[in-house]
């Protein structure tokens, strides 16, 4: 039998973690603190699912971009970044409307097909949709601290909404909407309203694998899919297979910030001073949750979840309410994993994703340029600790 | 409970589009953003979908179809706006039995 510890003992085990601040630090790949035990092995599991590399045998396909949900999310954890960029494409009409082109097989171009795909219909991937205005492409985010995302109230994402710039600080942040009208957060465009959905879909449309929530293959621009193609019968995976990756994406914890001394510490007050704040919301707070480690959780996030003008430079396509040149304040927590930046990737460091800043954030792109070269170092500082 | 249900409408909904649907539960709604209208001919097209999977819906309106809240004809609606159907099966075709619009546009 193993003996209790002694009083002084535990005295000084309680001493040792005052010292320490009390608090372990939350390292990439994580759950977030205050998981039940059922609730980590969950996590675990739902790991697995995510890294299972699908065969055609097991549902991939017949369109896909990846063979895995980890083979876009996987750097340097599972969850964290990838290199692999996507082909999105919608049209934008001249009333203002957006098609999502959902009767040409949607907004998600895939890349590969199956070899049976190929076989029969002669194609490597998915034919470009003939109504498009628009391409755009998509870098794979780290999808850390989506859970505690996702327990944000809408109401507080509305809340923080400015359509008209009433404040007149430059800065008229939207709430986009997905095409059933509910509040969107989710995505490039915060088009999707709530993460299991964003999961749901993401099975099918990135890697052809349906489930219960999305019982249906993606059409080939819009055509059926050859008969023979794609015999693994619907849906490819099971409720709980897809319930334990949700579980995973929902547990994964944003990793905690570096130490921010000295330049950094000075560089997170220069974030403040120079309008970056306005958008990169440092801080949300999650609503009542039915999970514990989610209920009324303060959480560095910075984002606001809105929709914002970034210009004409940035613009691409349209998605639900968001016009082309409107993104979604991208959340910067495990940015400093990150080895290219924007939606597209197209910036290679931090300091030219800033300066690529147009529209709503040109003000701050403009403060930024005109600190002097330690404060512009010092910012820069503080971002990598994120 | 609301997001557990909403998932399940969200299901019922993609089954319900789901071209070779075997069951074909009783009195569906689809709510959607309308693709394509045609008032005379009492057709509707929806786009919904779940995450960015998203689907084309078919729904039969009759030419008589109002908007309920409102009493106004089904012409009143247009391209953009975002709708909710409530429907029954006429044998694989899905039926308005009344349409309302959702205002947050």
């Amino acid at each position: 039998m193993r003996r209790a510890p002694s009083t002084p003992a535990c005295l000084l085990l309680l001493l040792g973690l005052i010292a320490s601040g009390c608090t372990k630090p939350v390292h990439p790949g994580d759950p977030i603190s205050g998981l039940t035990r059922e609730q980590l092995d969950r996590f675990r599991r739902g790991r697995a699912v995510f890294d299972t590399v699908f065969t055609p045998e097991r549902g991939l396909g017949p369109l896909f971009n990846a063979a895995a949900c980890g083979e876009c999310h996987e750097n340097p954890v599972s969850g964290a970044f990838g290199d692999e960029i996507e082909v999105h494409a919608t049209a934008f009409h001249p009333d203002g409307n957006c098609d999502p082109l959902a009767a040409e097989g949607g907004p998600v171009i895939q890349q590969n097909a199956t070899p049976a795909l190929k076989a029969a219909l002669g194609i490597d991937k998915e034919p470009s949709p003939k109504d498009a205005t628009a391409l755009a492409h998509r870098s794979s985010p780290a999808i850390f601290g989506r859970g505690l995302l996702d327990a944000v109230p809408d109401s507080d994402i509305v809340s923080y909404a400015d359509p008209d710039d009433r404040n007149h600080d430059g800065i008229s942040g939207r709430v986009n909407r997905f095409v059933d009208g509910r509040v969107g957060r989710f995505g490039r465009k915060a088009f999707v309203p709530a993460l299991d959905e964003f999961n749901a879909g993401a099975f099918v449309i990135e890697m052809g694998v349906t489930n219960p929530a999305v019982p249906t293959e993606e059409s080939i621009g819009g055509d059926s899919i050859p008969q023979g193609v794609d015999p693994t019968p619907e849906p490819e995976i099971n409720q709980e297979a897809l319930d334990l990756t949700n579980d995973f994406v929902r547990f994964l914890a944003p990793p905690s910030p570096l130490r921010q001394n000295g330049a950094a510490g000075r560089g997170r007050r220069l974030f403040d001073r120079i309008g970056c704040a306005s958008c990169h919301f440092p801080t949300l707070r999650t609503g009542k949750n039915a999970v514990r480690a989610l209920d009324r959780k303060k959480f560095f996030a910075y984002t606001d979840l809105l929709l914002h003008d970034m210009g004409p430079d940035l613009a691409d396509i349209c998605l639900g309410l968001a016009t082309p040149s409107e993104f979604r304040t991208e959340p910067l927590v495990g940015v400093r994993l990150a080895k290219h930046f924007l939606h597209d990737g197209r910036a290679d460091s931090l300091e030219q994703a800033i300066e690529l800043h147009g529209g709503e954030g040109s003000g701050a792109r403009d403060r930024f340029k005109a600190l002097e070269p330690k404060d512009r170092k010092a910012l820069l500082a503080f971002l990598k600790t994120l | 409970m609301k997001r557990i249900a909403t998932i399940l409408l969200l299901a019922l909904a993609s089954t319900l589009l789901a071209q070779d649907t075997q069951r074909q539960p009783a009195n569906p709604y689809v709510q959607g953003t309308i693709h394509a209208i045609q008032a005379r001919s009492g057709s509707l097209d929806l786009v919904t979908g779940v995450g960015m999977a998203l689907r084309v819906a078919h729904v039969t309106a009759p030419p008589t179809a109002r908007l309920a809240a409102a009493g106004v004809p089904l012409s009143a609606l247009k391209r953009g706006d975002i709708v909710r159907v409530q429907c029954h099966w006429s044998g694989k075709q899905l039926v308005a039995d009344r349409i309302d619009t959702v205002g947050v546009r």
